[in-house]
């Protein structure tokens, strides 16, 4: 494994150190995406914190495509290296200037304090947290976003949408916070859907189909999504969250068996929550599926876009489009989801 | 007068009825309406706005009269959104295009849809600096 150099080179020695002040590092081995990724954790508080949004994904331990180097300041008392001087403006989104003449990219998340880097000839990634007792709900529940995407350019994208199954065939659901899409797939793992996530997976195209991929077992809902999920609640390893925030439900390992690695998508919902009492569907341009699934992702991860979007078109163009008006009985929105890919 | 697409910075996809155009210069995006993909499509090919306007005229039931100040219109929404630049003389004139195969359809003028609910968001302007421990300046508590 080699460095790009300097900055990814003392990254690394902080991380060194870090781990050894906390008497070694606690390692975690994936799969994601199919590809083998470890987590290599300096600090106990932040292995706590995050790796249970892992939980589903363990693997044995063997050669990483993609390795992270985890570290907590509070804990360890080892700061980040200083940003290089190239480096030192952040824009809007969270997107740093490149590193290293653009060969390390980096994005910082001012509302929690975390930086992550990514040498993408190294396959190596680093995030580092000024206190991981402060990270907020939305990161707890899908860490390591800019590291992951960055990762998967070339072959795909981590995007914004939940994923669910119907005997092997992928329902993706697009839509902004609030659409329903959170509580439309949770629904369906009520229902004895399988389930990819509720907000954020993986997509790839290595094939004549795209496929998505799990990578968090943690979802957030709102009280009033909770009360109408009573079963998958009660089932669930419930953490309740501080005042404004959701609550998470811990899907593994309650929902084991359901939480499938990976699915071919095979149609794409843009729900909506309507308020008739009744859920229905019917086609929806590439054009405005597009809006959505690249509109979501890209305000949402620091990263380069135009790869993005290409990637995005490429998947709306692949699997037909639908607009989902979610009425107001839950019980009736599975069934209209899998007839989604009846067709299939 | 010949236009090129702004590139790299603008970035387009098309389907069926609706081309979708996002410009990471300033975080817009866009979408034009089936002429305005005939036109979008003719300027990217090096067409004069001459021959853009003669390609509107085979495809759809207007008078010159209609097209000419519709498609200056967009012209003119479009080199102000930087979705396209001048590019007079800068590439050879292409063939002439085939006449079309399809009747002509009744003329919707080519319009362009501005949707701002990213913009913000891709602005490529800084807001925090680094501060002198090489961290980005931390959120006021």
């Amino acid at each position: 494994m080699s460095d790009a150099g300097g900055y990814f080179a003392a990254l690394r020695a902080a991380h060194a150190l870090a781990a050894e002040r906390i008497g070694g590092a606690r390692e975690i081995a994936l799969t994601v995406a199919g590809g083998a990724v470890r987590l290599k954790f300096a600090g106990e508080r932040l292995w706590r914190a995050l790796s249970p949004s892992f939980a589903h994904l363990a693997a044995h331990a063997g050669d990483a495509d993609l390795t992270v180097l985890l570290c907590d300041s509070a804990e360890t008392g080892v700061d980040m290296p200083e940003l290089p001087p190239e480096a030192r403006v952040v824009f809007r989104r969270g997107d740093i200037a490149g590193i290293d003449g653009g060969r390390v990219l980096a994005a910082y998340n001012a509302g929690m304090d975390v930086v992550v880097t990514f040498d993408p000839r190294a396959g190596v990634a680093a995030y580092w947290a000024t206190d991981a007792t402060r990270l907020p709900q939305y990161e707890v529940c899908a860490p390591l976003r800019p590291a992951f995407n960055w990762w998967l350019r070339g072959r795909g994208l981590l995007l914004h949408a939940a994923v669910v199954g119907v005997g092997g065939q992928g329902v993706m659901l697009v839509g902004e916070g609030g659409s329903g899409k959170s509580t439309t797939a949770l629904a369906c793992l009520q229902a004895g859907f399988d389930y990819l996530g509720d907000d954020y997976v993986a997509v790839t195209f290595d094939g004549p189909v795209p496929t998505a991929h799990s990578a968090y077992c943690r979802a957030k809902v709102t009280d009033a999504s909770a009360a109408l999920l009573p079963e998958l609640v009660a089932r669930a390893g419930v953490e309740r969250g501080g005042p404004g925030e959701k609550t998470m439900l811990n899907l593994w390992p309650a929902y084991a068996p359901q939480l499938a690695a990976g699915l071919p998508i095979h149609a794409i919902a843009l729900p909506r929550v309507a308020g008739a009492p009744a859920t229905r569907s019917w086609r929806a341009s590439g054009a405005e599926s597009l809006r959505h699934v690249a509109i979501s992702t890209l305000r949402q991860l620091a990263g380069d876009g135009p790869a993005e979007f290409a990637w995005a078109a490429q998947l709306v163009r692949s699997a037909p489009n639908f607009a989902l008006d979610l009425g107001r009985d839950i019980d009736q929105v599975p069934a209209r989801v899998a007839e989604l890919v009846s067709h299939v | 007068m010949q236009y090129k697409i702004n590139r790299p910075r603008v970035i387009h996809e098309a389907f069926d009825d609706e081309v979708v155009i996002v410009n990471f210069e300033d975080g817009s995006y866009f979408s034009l309406n089936p002429p305005g993909m005939l036109v979008w499509a003719a300027l990217d090919e090096g067409r004069s706005v001459e021959e853009v306007a003669d390609a509107l005229a085979a495809h759809y039931q207007a008078e010159r009269t209609q097209i000419e100040p519709a498609l200056a219109a967009l012209i003119q929404d479009m080199s102000a959104a930087r979705l396209i630049l001048p590019a007079e003389g800068e590439r050879p004139a292409p063939p002439p295009l085939p006449p079309p195969q399809a009747p002509r359809k009744p003329f919707d003028p080519p319009r362009l849809s501005r949707y701002t609910d990213m913009q913000e968001l891709l602005l490529l302007d800084p807001v925090h600096e680094v501060d002198d421990t090489g961290w980005p300046n931390r959120p006021q508590a």
